[in-house]
């Protein structure tokens, strides 16, 4: 254990090490431009999703940054709503179902970056509007919404520390006691 | 923005690993400090460099460029995993981090919580297995191979959870494998050094042929990369190839270059070995405590005489100006100082100091300011029945109040807040006026009860520094009090005063004390509790005070209902109740909490065979869930607190327009402090809560019934997990946002 001990506290800063910004939602070619939809996560579930929008330019592949885009979703079918999420996140966070995608928003800067709020799940419709040179392209999509986690499946490590640090402390009590009994042998 | 700055400019910032990586570089950076002062050939300046290095390595892999674009380009990728397994380790491993990171340690953490792990010879063991390289070098090769199988790639990538896992992997794999081969001091080799050259050349081997796969396979293994933007001029193909190059070429450099080196050292003519000497290590110097009275200018303002009497009319002021608002503004909660103030921030910021510090409300309460004016007319000069001396009355004025809280929906009502504080102001003046002493504050003051009950759990006691110069004392004026000072009202003597229990950091014993022997020192933590002195001045053992036990068990099931009653099914399940709802807050508060507590201590006492201590075991015991029930207090408070953030600044401004003073605020939506790990804060919050009782009660066991420890702790440790669960559940609920307007 003297040996391994420092891992630990290596590895212990490793452990929230963040993925690289969502998967492809979407890769759709409108106007002069082509458009990729992310989202983050994926499948998308009720609570806060993260859309990145990559915009490029159709024939040369170039990144575009001088575009306005906006993402917005809106339920397609209104008699579904199989869960709610919970009122702190929604009502607080000041997410909306629709929003201004900016550069600023997003880890990778190539991509314009929105987080939107989803309060139900059921059939929803992606729409990105991508203005650009006074044109704007729009990208529509069906989402198939999830209902949210259960908040034990986002939270259990948290709870698992509680039976990991008794048994911590057993082990330790066992160690100390070998000590002792060596010590008075 | 142009392209190219687009992605330089793409750095992400994330809390836990950062902080992770800081917390890594100060801990070395101490212990190396004290470690070169002592054997500065063991622990040179390079030691130093390499480790920091090591750091910045990881934190460049992680936080640049590199990350945001891993899952567009493979090459990206591919250089952020050679960081992680072939530059970092080696790097951390120079800096021989094992006796600098534990010198760098707090010594109680290094020596109480690691050193049982650090000196077990099973741990010994299992740490020779793990760095053996017949362990570590198949080990880094598996995981290397596992993690490019494409079904395992993309599930790194497809999952944030999995990609910290698959990162995890790499870095711990490869600081195993790099281990035997830069062999950090202390630690000794279990194979001659020669054979690091083989095993380096068979990992050399894998790498390569791996990298060849990659290199020559004609489709796209991994159907993310084909999917992704092509933002380079490389087709996903070519990406492959060239990330394939990358693990060949530079990843067999990082293999060969050691196995040369090593080579090379056993070519060269041998030279005489440098001696290194043991350190010396010098006697220890005796510390003194942390004393919160010590520390420069905070200990100065506290020590300060009349700065308790400064804040105290600063918070008188406050709440006038709530008992006004109450009364004459707006009889909306969330646009009334009346309806946020006291709700949202007094509360939630009381139970930080409890928790950072101590019972700090007590210390600057505005009810005992109004008091003390008072006083100078009238006469305070009767003693407070001896019959009344107990927690009764606070016991049934904090059971109504509770009530009240739910029933009355005192939150939403700014008219009746305003009351409460009024007549608090009333209470404590006719009290305190008639009788001697601070009869209000231990006797009736529900506040003050639950700021001695929490403040069990809190890290600094008002106690003596040096009890051998109080046994030489005569005049006990920490007690007494002298011409200029008077001593503690609520007869507390320090001398054999234990724990926060009735103390309300007054500082009058600080003040008084000739011998300056009184401070604010950390206390150690649940000793109070544990050891239960019977002769605890003023207060008694608690084993021997019902009111104690019961006044503990309201304020923690206070906590849970508290929190419960604002939750969706409970103000569901409150609707269909009705009035009977009523009785059934009551026998939650009292009658549950003190049916469980005695059955608990029975089956206890039944099972580790001391029948006839049950009353003793109910009444010690109850007071170890002080803790859990704190910590619910505080998960319940900090949501409060963070979701109502601003709620005062509209408010505020609302006032001051009232009275002319600025413009009236068009926008009641205000930002909010919550974030998304918000529950994941309350959580731990409680683990930590739970984690205090149940090693209270565990201690506590041990000493009750010495060899039937176990028997006699687990009904009590069911309980708590009860309570935990409990308050688990809660904290998953939809909660009801009071006093913001939405």
């Amino acid at each position: 254990m003297r040996r391994t001990f420092p891992f630990v506290v290596f590895l212990a800063s490793a452990i929230h090490v963040l993925a690289d910004g969502g998967a492809v939602l979407t890769l759709e070619e409108s106007g002069n431009m082509a458009i990729t939809v992310f989202a983050d996560p994926l499948p998308i579930r009720v609570g806060a999703v993260d859309i990145g929008v990559l915009v490029q330019d159709l024939a040369t592949r170039e990144p575009l940054s001088e575009v306005g885009v906006r993402v917005s979703i809106a339920r397609s079918d209104p008699s579904v709503d199989t869960s709610v999420w919970p009122v702190v996140c929604n009502s607080l966070n000041g997410l909306g179902t629709d929003g201004v995608a900016s550069q600023a928003n997003s880890t990778n800067k190539l991509l314009f970056s929105a987080m939107l709020g989803v309060p139900s799940a059921g059939d929803w419709d992606l729409v990105v509007a991508v203005r650009r040179d006074g044109v704007t392209e729009l990208v529509k999509r069906p989402l198939r919404i999830q209902p949210a986690p259960a908040p034990l499946s986002a939270w259990w490590p948290l709870i698992a520390f509680v039976p990991l640090a008794i048994f911590g402390y057993i082990v330790r009590s066992i160690f100390l006691r070998q000590r002792r009994s060596v010590r008075v042998g | 923005m142009e392209t190219a700055d687009s992605i330089f400019a793409s750095w992400s910032f994330q809390p836990l690993p950062m902080a992770g990586l800081l917390v890594s570089a100060i801990l070395y950076w101490r212990g190396w400090q004290k470690l070169h002062r002592q054997v500065p050939a063991r622990f040179p300046a390079w030691r130093l460099v390499a480790f920091l290095s090591g750091l910045v390595i990881i934190l460049i892999a992680l936080a640049s460029p590199l990350d945001a674009f891993a899952s567009w380009l493979l090459i990206v990728h591919m250089v952020q995993h050679l960081m992680l397994t072939m530059i970092a380790p080696p790097l951390l491993l120079l800096g021989a981090p094992f006796l600098p990171i534990l010198r760098g340690l707090p010594r109680t953490v290094a020596r109480d919580a690691l050193g049982p792990f650090l000196n077990a010879p099973t741990m010994h063991r299992l740490g020779r297995f793990l760095v053996h390289p017949l362990f570590a070098g198949p080990l880094f090769m598996a995981s290397n191979i596992l993690w490019h199988l494409p079904p395992m790639y993309e599930l790194a990538l497809n999952s944030k959870e999995w990609h910290q896992v698959e990162h995890l992997c790499f870095l711990a794999t490869a600081l195993l494998f790099w281990w035997p081969v830069i062999q950090p001091w202390p630690s000794r080799p279990t194979w001659p050094r020669w054979t690091m050259i083989p095993y380096l050349l068979i990992a050399d081997l894998q790498n390569t042929a791996l990298a060849g796969f990659l290199t020559f396979s004609e489709s796209v293994l991994y159907s993310t990369y084909a999917n992704a933007p092509r933002i380079s001029g490389l087709s996903a193909l070519e990406d492959q190839a060239g990330a394939g190059a990358v693990m060949w070429v530079p990843g067999s450099i990082a293999f060969l270059l050691p196995a040369g080196l090593i080579a090379m050292s056993y070519l060269s003519p041998r030279r005489e070995q440098t001696v290194i000497e043991r350190p010396t290590l010098r006697p220890r110097e005796p510390t003194r405590p942390f004393d919160l009275l010590r520390r420069p200018v905070i200990g100065g303002i506290l020590r300060w005489k009349p700065f308790r009497t400064v804040v105290q009319a600063i918070l008188f002021g406050l709440a006038m100006v709530v008992m006004a608002d109450g009364f004459f503004g707006p009889q909306v909660s969330s646009m009334n100082a009346a309806g946020v103030l006291p709700w949202t921030h007094w509360r939630g910021l009381t139970v930080i100091a409890l928790l950072c510090a101590g019972n700090l409300f007590c210390m600057v309460c505005p009810f005992t300011f109004v008091r003390d004016l008072g006083r100078k007319v009238l006469p305070a000069k009767w003693h407070w029945p001896h019959a009344l001396r107990s927690k009764w009355i606070a016991i049934g004025l904090l059971v109504g109040f509770f009530w009240a809280y739910e029933f009355f929906d005192l939150w939403n009502s700014p008219w009746w807040t305003a009351w409460i504080v009024a007549m608090y102001f009333v209470a404590a003046l006719i009290i305190d006026g008639l009788f001697r002493g601070a009869s209000f504050c231990k006797f009736v003051c529900p506040i003050g009860q639950f700021h001695f009950v929490s403040s069990l759990a809190s890290p600094l006691e008002v106690r003596v520094r040096e009890p051998d110069v109080c046994g030489s004392c005569k005049t006990h004026d920490c007690l007494r009090g002298n011409v200029t000072q008077r001593g503690c009202e609520l007869g507390l003597f320090q001398p054999k005063k234990s724990g926060n229990m009735d103390c309300t950091f007054c500082m009058d014993c600080v003040q008084a004390c000739p011998h300056d022997n009184v401070g604010i020192l950390v206390a150690s933590p649940g000793a109070d509790i544990i050891n239960d002195p019977v002769r605890r001045s003023s207060v008694g053992g608690f084993s021997r005070r019902i009111d104690m036990a019961v006044l503990v068990g309201v304020i923690v099931a206070g906590g849970f209902l508290n929190a419960a009653a604002m939750t969706q099914p409970m103000l569901a399940w409150q609707d269909r109740l009705g009035g009977a709802v009523a009785l059934v807050f009551v026998f939650g508060l009292l009658i549950a909490p003190a049916t469980l507590v005695s059955l608990v201590a029975w089956v206890a006492c039944a099972l580790a065979g001391v029948g006839a201590r049950v009353r003793e075991a109910a009444c010690g015991f109850a007071v170890a869930f002080a803790p859990l029930g704190f910590s619910m207090w505080i998960s319940h408070f900090t949501f409060h607190l963070l979701t109502g953030s601003h709620s005062a600044f509209p408010v505020l401004r609302r006032v001051g327009a009232d009275i002319g003073i600025g413009a009236m605020p068009t926008d009641w939506s205000v930002p909010s402090l919550a974030f998304e790990g918000l529950p994941g804060l309350q959580i731990l919050i409680l683990n930590a809560g739970l984690l205090f009782s149940v090693w209270i009660l565990w201690r506590k066991a041990n000493a009750f019934v010495p060899g039937r420890s176990v028997r006699f702790f687990l009904p009590w440790a069911t309980l708590a997990t009860v309570l935990y669960v409990l308050g688990v559940w809660i904290i998953f609920q939809p909660m009801e946002l009071r006093g913001l307007r939405m």
